[in-house]
């Protein structure tokens, strides 16, 4: 037996072979088993004699098996040693068939008339288990900071970054590979002006916190909340940015700090109405009574007049002469202003949905624009007839459940406004409201875009506030675009909101809720 | 002479109408609470229209009519409200009360709350 022979030529070789930690093979020039070691015979759960003058193939994955033999063919051919005297990751199948990872080195054994390669394979499957757990780990790792709804950037001392999420590199519309490396800033631009304190926080081992932060980013304005967050176990020192987009939740609490004012309001209104109108009553009632117990046409007042030595006739002579009659005119005339200022907030403080029914909203809107058109008010100098109206409708229907009126009155306050505002801007030459009709998943959405003169943050904050006017006393009480509010926040459950840059114009924007398909 | 009765528990208000009905000739008398006018009308006072406030301090104004009418199933009302927001409930409905004898307060001439107690006076 060629092989017995070989091997058994130095039993101390043997003994080597049988004690090394990793598994021993050696085989012929053909690629038959020459040398199976106890390791060997471990790894692969074959015993020496099954595999022994076997060719080598049997122990190898299928991929590599099939080519095996033009491996040792090609070596012996072309001496390029390819695999020879190095080692490489390679995968072993054992008697069961399962296959598994092994590192592989190969040296070519020459002595007297043999010829073959010795293999030496060290078992990688722990090593590649633990690589896959690594792995893991981070892939998990990298999920859990790409699922926070929060842009993260991981950066250095020098403000590069060495990490960030999903929702960082969206921001970006870059590639999540993309940005590592890359300075904080360059990809960040509205963080120039924090840069300060982010190094601050770095360096100092501090966290920084800064809320509601104003962006200017082109034409759109944001609002987010910075906060830096330093690595005390990083290597060198490096911090962790995190951002948040929060414009639409400061928008959400200015809206409900307002709405909150106009419920107040509105609670208000109704207790207030009544404690307000028993007063009116008693001074108009008692205006009424003054004027008619002063006149001579009631036999009563002649006779008791007559009784006290007046003379009704000079009387009245005395209260037009020195304005009397008009002082009670003017409570009187005072008394109705008073009323009508609280019937109107009661009106439209009102909640119910008493007669919704489907109603197209463009039809509102011609309605209103009819109406308006023959608003012209010279006090308030403005002519709607100047304004030319664009339509710019695109619906698969208007139709909306609605109180028609309400909305009319919806519609023709936030038109009168638009007028007044441009008719304030004597500059604008063209005036213009274009109306904009749209859906909008659970809403149809009407916007009322001007083009006058806009209005300041500040003025934009009061708008829909009870009493906020900005024209001059006597010319509006305050309430219309409150009204409107309330109408389509209470009554319709709607939005109104509003956005103007000064100079440029306004938009109203109404939503009123589908609440079902027409 | 017709008897107007006057309920409502802000002085001015009851002695407003009054001089105003008084000077139309007519006679009235005046009631500050619920359980005011039920007393006068129980000692034998005769009312043909009461005119009745409907938030009294001790009984609501829809409770005060109705049990007065018990009383006196003559009585005809008109109410007298602060609130802009008042409806007329069914139960007054159902003894006769109807929208155009409901006053919002302030009356801004009360030559026609006179009419309507005229008007009541002479069964219509």
């Amino acid at each position: 037996m060629q092989r017995v022979r070989f091997w058994s030529v130095d039993p101390r070789v043997r003994e080597i072979v049988n004690n090394v930690a990793d598994a021993v093979i050696a085989i012929d020039a053909r690629g038959n088993i020459e040398l199976f070691n106890p390791v060997a015979e471990r790894l692969f759960g074959y015993a020496s004699e099954e595999v022994m003058g076997h060719n080598i193939k049997l122990l190898a994955a299928p991929d590599y098996s099939r080519h095996h033999d033009e491996y040792i063919a090609r070596y012996l051919e072309t001496d390029d040693p390819h695999i020879i005297g190095t080692g490489r990751e390679v995968e072993g199948r054992r008697k069961d068939g399962t296959v598994f990872p092994i590192y592989l080195s190969v040296g070519e054994v020459k002595v007297a008339e043999f010829h073959g390669f010795i293999g030496i394979i060290h078992d990688l499957t722990e090593q590649k288990e633990a690589e896959k757990l690594l792995l893991n780990a981070r892939t998990y790792l990298q999920d859990i900071i790409d699922s926070i709804p929060s842009i993260l950037v991981g950066v250095d001392q020098k403000g590069i970054i060495t990490h960030w999420n999903h929702f960082a590199a969206a921001e970006r519309d870059m590639d999540i590979r993309e940005g590592v490396g890359q300075p904080l800033v360059k990809l960040f631009p509205f963080l120039e002006a924090q840069l300060g304190d982010i190094s601050h926080a770095i360096r100092e081992r501090h966290p920084v916190r800064k809320e509601r932060l104003p962006l200017q980013n082109g034409g759109s304005s944001r609002v987010i909340d910075l906060a830096v967050y330093p690595l005390s176990s990083a290597e060198g020192l490096g911090g962790v940015v995190r951002i948040d987009d929060v414009t639409e939740r400061v928008r959400i609490e200015e809206m409900m700090v307002q709405t909150e004012k106009m419920m107040s309001v509105g609670g208000l209104a109704a207790g207030m109405a009544h404690e307000i109108n028993n007063p009116l009553g008693i001074i108009a009632q008692s205006c009424q009574n003054l004027v008619r117990r002063l006149s001579d046409d009631i036999p009563k007042n002649r006779e008791v007049a007559n009784n006290v030595g007046l003379d009704l006739g000079a009387m009245r002579r005395y209260m037009t002469e020195r304005g009397l009659s008009q002082f009670i005119a003017g409570m009187q005339e005072a008394t109705e202003r008073a009323a009508l200022i609280v019937t109107e907030m009661l009106a439209y403080s009102r909640r119910g949905t008493s007669s919704f029914v489907p109603t197209p909203l463009s039809e509102l809107v011609e309605t209103v624009l009819h109406l308006a058109s023959h608003d012209y008010d010279v006090k308030k100098n403005y002519d709607f007839r100047r304004i030319t109206i664009e339509r710019d409708y695109d619906t698969r229907s208007d139709l909306i459940s609605c109180e028609a009126l309400a909305i009319e009155q919806v519609l023709l306050n936030v038109l009168k406004n638009a007028a007044q505002a441009m008719a304030g801007n004597p500059h604008q030459t063209c005036p213009t409201i274009t109306l904009r009709l749209r859906d909008e998943e659970q809403w149809l959405r009407l916007e009322v875009i001007d083009n006058g003169p806009g209005m300041s943050a500040e003025v934009r904050h009061r708008l829909f506030e009870p009493f906020f006017t900005t024209k001059p006393v006597g010319m509006g009480t305050g309430l219309g675009l409150a009204v409107a509010y309330f109408i389509v926040t209470e009554q319709h459950h709607g939005r109104l909101e509003v956005e103007s840059t000064p100079g440029m114009g306004s938009k109203f924007t109404l939503r009123l809720p589908r609440h079902e398909e027409y | 002479m017709a008897k107007v009765l006057i309920v409502d528990d802000e002085e001015l208000i009851s002695c407003n109408l009054a001089a105003y009905l008084e000077d139309e000739g007519l006679e009235v008398d005046v009631a500050n609470s619920a359980e005011d006018a039920l007393r006068k009308v129980e000692t034998g006072l005769r009312v043909q229209v009461c005119i009745m406030d409907m938030r009294l301090p001790d009984m609501n104004g829809d409770e005060a009519c109705q049990a007065l009418h018990r009383k006196d199933p003559e009585i005809r009302f008109l109410l007298h409200t602060g609130s802009p927001n008042y409806a007329i409930s069914p139960e007054l409905g159902a003894i006769g009360i109807m929208p155009e004898h409901l006053y919002r307060k302030p009356i801004r001439d009360m030559a026609k709350l006179a009419a309507s107690v005229r008007a009541l006076c002479a069964g219509r």
